[in-house]
């Protein structure tokens, strides 16, 4: 009870402004200023507001933690993004590589004497699809004697039977050029 | 002689169609090479045909009749080796009587001679 009459008895009291003060020097340069009766003392200012004194060692702390932190930001992206490209280019490597080996696989497993028997004997066929019909015909019998006198000199150098007697004609003539042929060479 | 030769010769004796002894006649009995006449004169006794015959026995230069005494031989042993000798007989005894040539004709009796001897 006692405090409380004290709190009233000092809520009582005028409250006395603590920023309004009355400076009667004539040195104050605020003193025709309207502050609504407030004034500001000028050497009031800045009081309270010493210089703090820098710790050198921090800063530089601080800067080298900066610089490294943003030395890691800057350098550890580059350098993972740099391994995921590798990491990448090597699975594309072993992808490719692996293509190719499959290729050069099929290319070195692939009979390229069966594929060369294969084309001459379907040439073959042809040619002699070819003659056969111009035999039909009628048209190219001389050409049939020439290819198969041709054919029997390929294979076994024997003259092949089952000719008609002009086609032995006809190789016979020929055999005769190649005989003075090569005795006027040998001449 | 040439391989090539002998086998289209050899060929063209063993044929069936006529024209081979044409053929024969042709390039064989007229070929300046002594082995080629000589090889087709065989031939065409082995054929032993009317036509074949006669190309040897009544034709002056060839078979028998042959100026190379190697072909003319080979020819007569050729004939005189022959089983059926029918037909050569009768070639020849038409060629003493009819033949125009004396030479020819003295070749003809002569072969006969040896027919008849063997």
């Amino acid at each position: 009870m006692a405090n409380i009459n004290k709190v009233e008895l000092n809520l009582g009291h005028k409250i006395a402004n603590p920023f309004k003060t009355t400076r009667k020097s004539d040195t104050n340069p605020f003193k025709y200023s309207n502050f609504e009766g407030n004034t500001l003392q000028f050497a009031d200012v800045f009081e309270g507001f010493e210089p703090k004194k820098i710790n050198k060692l921090k800063m530089i702390s601080s800067s080298v933690m900066g610089s490294m932190i943003k030395l890691r930001n800057s350098i550890t992206e580059p350098i993972i993004n740099f391994v995921n490209r590798i990491k990448d280019g090597v699975s594309n490597i072993k992808e490719t590589i692996g293509s190719k080996t499959e290729k050069i696989n099929e290319i070195l497993n692939y009979d390229i004497g069966k594929y060369l028997s294969d084309s001459i004997t379907g040439i073959g066929k042809t040619i002699s699809e070819k003659i056969h019909f111009d035999n039909i015909t009628g048209i190219g019998k001389d050409l049939s004697t020439k290819w198969t006198a041709l054919v029997g000199k390929v294979h076994n150098d024997k003259i092949p039977s089952g000719l008609s007697v002009a086609e032995y004609r006809d190789l016979w003539i020929k055999e005769n050029e190649l005989i003075a042929n090569s005795v006027k060479e040998a001449a | 002689m040439n391989k090539n030769v002998a086998e289209i010769i050899d060929a063209l004796a063993a044929h069936e169609d006529h024209t081979s002894i044409d053929v024969l006649e042709e390039l064989g009995t007229n070929s300046p090479d002594n082995e080629v006449r000589e090889y087709t004169s065989r031939a065409l006794v082995r054929k032993n045909m009317h036509d074949s015959l006669k190309v040897v026995i009544i034709n002056q230069g060839k078979g028998i009749n042959d100026l190379s005494p190697a072909v003319a031989m080979s020819t007569i042993n050729e004939i005189l080796a022959l089983k059926d000798k029918s037909e050569v007989i009768k070639i020849l005894d038409d060629t003493i009587n009819m033949h125009s040539d004396e030479t020819v004709k003295e070749n003809a009796r002569s072969v006969k001679s040896l027919l008849a001897l063997s």
